[in-house]
């Protein structure tokens, strides 16, 4: 009755897609393509495999073939939202290893701009992500952690215990008017300025999307269109 | 409480005597510009009362206060150990023969109703549902 009976009936989800953030030269594309035919992967929804696609800030989807890969999805996109370019992203990456393979993760300040979407579902993981890597490191922090920390924990108590020990730069405030609310140390105050703040992103990202979800929906009827029987047409 | 300090980058900790411990390992100790980190084992040292004398004492917020015992314990993992137990969960997800096919996400704007789905359990060919609930 618990996690595993709440994943079987599809209300609790474990990632199950690999989403790759490339970068989008042309060497690049064709070494990706080269690699996605390795794994017999088709497209399976709009837009189709395109530079300018990704460029414009689509994601395109993949299912594997392949007998070791199959039914897997792959996500494959270049632009994110309020994300920096590649070649930023790439300096602050996260290497691990696993079986003697190497992963480049994106570093986690920048997966926490990524989830900022209009998803209910990212800001949980967005709050957590925060809380995670804040009890793990508060004891010795860096200045670069602090700054995290004040720009993106979405806990108001943590935030609290956070402000008791340390001032904040006069920028932050800037950055995040919420953080002026830290005075008061009232978490229904700021659990209240952390649901505004979340809607005024949320709220942003649609407005990205509405262009672009345009863009999608003539793409699909492109596609319905092309894949209909035309009527009166007979052999 | 915490108020605007120079424009500058520099993160200041607060001036005051602050004692802050988490509960059951360290306590972090404040003295000005100063940080100690003493171990709860070290609290009974020659000397480290007199010092701790007259400071505050502020606890750390537990993980456990915020997210509850499981998710906590899942917050004290090392990221090694939380991707080991992810394996474990995708063992268990296909032995009751879940899905490769995302959820629906009706929120994404990538949604696509029309896009094909597998269709299919790619997980254990086994699992059948012998029995349903009313609902």
């Amino acid at each position: 009755m618990g996690g595993q009976a709440c994943v079987f009936y599809g209300a609790a989800e474990f990632s199950r897609d690999t989403d790759l953030a490339i970068l989008a030269s042309s060497e690049n594309l064709a070494r990706l393509k080269k690699s996605l035919a390795d794994l017999k992967a088709d497209v399976i929804a709009v837009p189709q495999f395109e530079a300018k696609y990704l460029r414009k800030g689509h994601a395109v989807h993949f299912r594997c073939n392949h007998p070791e890969a199959l039914g897997m999805r792959v996500d494959v996109m270049t632009k994110m939202r309020g994300v920096d370019a590649f070649p930023k992203l790439w300096t602050r990456r996260t290497t691990i290893e696993v079986d003697g393979s190497t992963i480049e993760l994106m570093g986690l300040p920048d997966l926490v701009q990524a989830k900022k979407t209009q998803r209910d579902k990212d800001w949980p993981m967005i709050r957590r992500l925060v809380e995670v890597n804040y009890f793990a490191n508060r004891e010795t922090p860096t200045k670069d952690q602090l700054r995290f920390w004040f720009l993106e924990l979405r806990t108001p108590q943590l935030l609290i215990e956070l402000a008791r020990q340390n001032r904040i730069p006069a920028q932050l405030f800037r950055q995040r008017p919420l953080l002026t609310a830290l005075e008061s140390e009232d978490e229904s105050l700021l659990a209240k300025l952390l649901i505004d703040e979340e809607e005024k992103v949320r709220g942003a990202d649609r407005q990205y999307w509405m262009p672009l979800k345009k863009e999608l929906e003539a793409l699909r009827h492109a596609r319905i269109s092309r894949t209909k029987p035309t009527a009166g047409r007979r052999a | 409480m915490s108020s605007p300090a120079s424009d500058d980058d520099a993160f200041q900790p607060m001036p005051e005597r602050t004692l802050f411990t988490s509960g059951k390992v360290v306590a972090i100790y404040r003295v000005g510009f100063f940080t100690t980190i003493l171990r709860r084992n070290q609290l009974n040292f020659p000397g480290c009362q007199r010092l701790l004398r007259g400071a505050k004492l502020c606890l750390m917020i537990t993980p456990e206060e915020i997210v509850g015992e499981e998710w906590a314990s899942w917050y004290r993992l090392s990221p090694q150990e939380r991707w080991h137990e992810s394996e474990k969960l995708w063992q268990v997800y296909f032995y009751l023969g879940g899905s490769l096919d995302a959820q629906p996400d009706t929120q994404s704007p990538f949604f696509d109703p029309g896009a094909p789905s597998m269709g299919v359990a790619h997980g254990r060919p086994g699992m059948r549902i012998l029995r349903r609930s009313r609902v």
